[in-house]
């Protein structure tokens, strides 16, 4: 899968580098919401792993601005804040999932493998 | 027109009687009369009738008119009394005059009978007039008498009762005052006796500086012809009293001062009330600042950490993350004991992070920001996800792990958060109960409250902690290794039952055991009828999402995780409406609504469908009103659910119609 990690702590995109490559999936990577969202409007990805707490842009606005311009891609939030507020913020903003940092890579995988529709539980 | 006369004559001779009756006749009067000879006679004749006229002959055979009017005054009788005589012997007018007749005359000159008469009649009816008159005042005066005498002894009551010092002083010709008078409150107060102080002048009662103070005031009050009031604060031999003094000056109709009238009426006690008032009063406030700062503390608090949640999350992605990854790429090469360092890592990684969540947990239940979210659930459904998981966890410790629990209608409660509740005790009972025993969950109705007992075998609680269970960061176990508790697991879940208006106890043994009981209240047989939407979505979030818009539009929600659980749930009673996750664990949403539609039942009742597909041509064929794709898109739920809630209010108005006109 070629995967978009849009995500500004730097262990955060080695550990999702690392443990994403090990099943076969090709990442690129942005560090903050503007250079996220023009990577995804120029090139076609799999699937976008957004951080929610970006530089310069949320996530949230991110994501918004991406639906707004017609990308289907599934998009997964990636936070550390778990309030139960910000959670349907991102489902609200157009977000396929969410995925609550700290993540072991186990469960990273089954996230990013159940994130495409023709993928079966 | 003629006057009605009543005259009674004392007379002899009827001749001369005639006589007197023509010329009262001549004047106009319509004459009735008696004739009396005898003071017997005389006596009875003005016993009886109201008469308004004697005339009287002076010499009588056995009578005479100064006999006759001597009985008139005896009987205290005011008749007009004429004289009419036979001689002219001027000395017979005088005795008849001074005897009280009120004119004489003679026979033979009768022509000042009339203008006698009429003269006679006015000054009788004067003077009756004039009698009645000095009677009212009589009268008057008596009860005025009486009143005085009544309201002096109201006064010197009340002068004697009331809790009022009060005193009179008489003002001399010199400008002294003299104490005329005191009352029992003026002596109770100054120890004095009355003897001591009636009669003295106020220099000799009065100490100074009040004396100069009071004599101030006095001449003050005097000048502005006005009471004097000030408040004083003096020392009597019962103690400090504060008061407030009055002075008021009496005058006479002279215009000088004669008197003066003081009262002394104690503050001490309204000072001392309105003192603690104030108190109380800034105790208040003191209190509503401490509110108001211990709200905003905890509000402080809770941001806090959950910024500090939020910034502890990120390095444990990094710890947790890494330290997966090298147990995965190394397992093989690594040596037990470098694995186990690995495990270590991740393991109190895991803990960090429970403790993490913990508290974020409980200081959103103490700055109230938890939410109940009610949803309809049935018993089973509650319960299946936490036995699922801890019968692992009991498998793990070789413990047994007994549930019973009743089947029965849904429940209408917070289902995350009694599942919470349920993991917490569960797993403290596994934690605390050593392999080969037996962890043992019930849940069972009492009317409409839910009851859950969890029981161990395990170590039992100590004593001396048994206050502490509920405390937050509680060991109750000193010097036990408990690196898998978070220390707040109770903490959190004593508070999530209070959250529910529930109430929970429990009972320990050491070395036998411990249970723990749960009651909430009025959340089980909830009256649900077809009042409530069943959502069929194995994705946690998601159901939250949908349950919290239904309640916006007063649905209840019942949520079923499966195709089992949602047709256990369509045979109990048909639903307002469904939605209908197409991917669920045990098979495809499609299936459901194919047997919804072909139930007579619930053919009708309308249903949604819930699918990442971009058109769910299959549902939309199997007569699902419409579909929502993945992520939810709020406004399209919404106008499903308003769509439902009207279906509602049309069956409840229909139904209620139907009651209305049952003729039974």
């Amino acid at each position: 899968m070629r995967i978009l990690l849009v995500e500004d702590d730097p262990m955060t995109v080695e550990f999702f580098e690392a443990a994403l490559e090990a099943d076969g999936h090709q990442l690129a990577i942005e560090r903050d919401g503007p250079a996220g969202e023009t990577r995804a409007l120029a090139e076609e990805f799999d699937l976008i792993l957004l951080d929610v707490w970006l530089p310069e842009r949320s996530g949230i606005a991110v994501c918004r601005a991406l639906r707004n311009a017609g990308i289907q891609t599934p998009i997964i939030a990636v936070s550390a804040s778990v309030l139960a507020e910000e959670v349907a913020q991102t489902r609200e903003a157009g977000f396929t999932d969410f995925v609550a940092k700290p993540v072991s890579p186990a469960a990273l995988r089954a996230a990013v493998r159940f994130s495409r529709p023709d993928e079966q539980r | 027109m003629a006057v009605p006369l009543r005259v009674l004559f004392v007379e002899d001779q009827e001749t001369d009687l005639e006589l007197l009756v023509l010329e009262l006749r001549r004047g106009g009067f319509d004459v009735a009369h008696q004739r009396v000879e005898t003071p017997d006679a005389f006596v009875a004749a003005l016993d009886g009738q109201g008469w308004d006229l004697i005339l009287c002959d002076y010499n009588l055979p056995h009578f005479s008119a100064p006999a006759a009017l001597a009985l008139v005054k005896e009987k205290q009788i005011d008749l007009p009394f004429i004289v009419v005589s036979g001689s002219t012997r001027e000395e017979e007018a005088v005795v008849a005059l001074r005897a009280g007749a009120h004119d004489f005359m003679v026979k033979s000159k009768l022509s000042r009978l009339l203008p006698a008469i009429d003269r006679e009649l006015r000054d009788a009816e004067s003077r009756a007039e004039r009698k009645k008159t000095q009677k009212l005042l009589i009268v008057a005066a008596r009860d005025y008498d009486e009143l005085q005498r009544a309201s002096t002894a109201r006064l010197s009551l009340m002068f004697g009762k009331v809790p009022v010092i009060l005193y009179t002083y008489a003002v001399e010709e010199s400008g002294r005052f003299r104490f005329t008078s005191v009352n029992p409150a003026f002596l109770m107060a100054t120890g004095l006796t009355e003897d001591a102080v009636v009669g003295r002048l106020v220099d000799e009662i009065v100490p100074e500086p009040s004396l100069s103070l009071v004599l101030g005031k006095y001449r003050d009050a005097i000048r502005d012809r006005a009471t004097v009031r000030w408040i004083e604060t003096t020392a009597y031999p019962t103690g400090t009293k504060v008061a407030e003094v009055t002075i008021t000056p009496i005058f006479d109709g002279a215009g000088r001062c004669t008197e003066l009238f003081g009262t002394v009426y104690d503050l001490t006690e309204i000072r001392q009330i309105k003192e603690e008032l104030r108190a109380s009063e800034e105790q208040k406030e003191e209190f509503a600042v401490l509110n108001r700062r211990l709200a905003e503390a905890t509000q402080a608090k809770s941001e806090f950490l959950a910024n500090m949640s939020h910034e502890l999350r990120t390095p444990l992605n990094a710890v947790l993350g890494f330290s997966g990854l090298l147990e995965e790429q190394l397992a093989a090469s690594l040596t037990e004991r470098q694995l186990r360092f690995l495990r270590n890592i991740r393991d109190a990684g895991t803990h960090l992070l429970d403790l993490i969540n913990d508290v974020l947990d409980l200081s959103k239940v103490e700055a109230g920001k938890v939410e109940l979210r009610p949803e309809i659930v049935s018993l089973e459904a509650l319960l299946e996800p936490v036995t699922a998981t801890m019968r692992e966890a009991a498998q793990a410790k070789s413990l047994t792990l007994e549930v019973s629990a009743v089947t029965g209608p849904g429940l209408l409660l917070d289902a995350t958060r009694v599942r919470q509740v349920l993991f917490n005790l569960l797993s403290n009972a596994v934690k605390f109960t050593p392999s080969g025993g037996t962890v043992t969950l019930r849940a069972s109705l009492d009317g409409g409250d839910l009851l859950i007992e969890v029981a161990d075998t395990g170590i039992g609680i100590p004593g001396d902690a048994r206050d502490r269970v509920f405390g937050v960061f509680q060991r109750l176990h000193e010097g036990r290794v408990n690196a898998s508790g978070t220390g707040l697991g109770l903490a959190i879940t004593k508070r999530l039952v209070d959250l529910h208006g529930g109430t929970i106890t429990f009972e320990s043994e050491e070395g036998r055991g411990t249970t723990f009981r749960v009651r909430l209240p009025h959340v089980g047989s909830q009256p649900v009828g077809g009042e409530r939407v069943l959502l069929v979505e194995d994705d946690r979030r998601d159901a939250d999402l949908i349950v919290a818009l239904a309640s916006s539009h007063q649905l209840r929600v019942e949520v079923a995780r499966t195709l089992a659980d949602a047709r256990a749930a369509l045979q109990r009673r048909a639903p307002l409406g469904v939605l209908i996750d197409v991917r669920l664990p045990d098979g495809r949403g499609e299936e459901l609504l194919r047997e919804l539609k072909a139930s007579q039942a619930t053919h009708s009742v309308p249903a949604i469908v819930i699918t990442v597909e971009a058109e769910p041509v299959a549902a939309l064929a199997l007569g699902a009103d419409d579909y929502l794709t993945k992520p939810i898109d709020r406004a399209r739920l919404e106008r499903w659910l308003a769509l439902v809630a009207r279906r509602r209010d049309a069956l409840n108005s229909d139904g209620a119609g139907d009651d209305a006109h049952s003729p039974r």
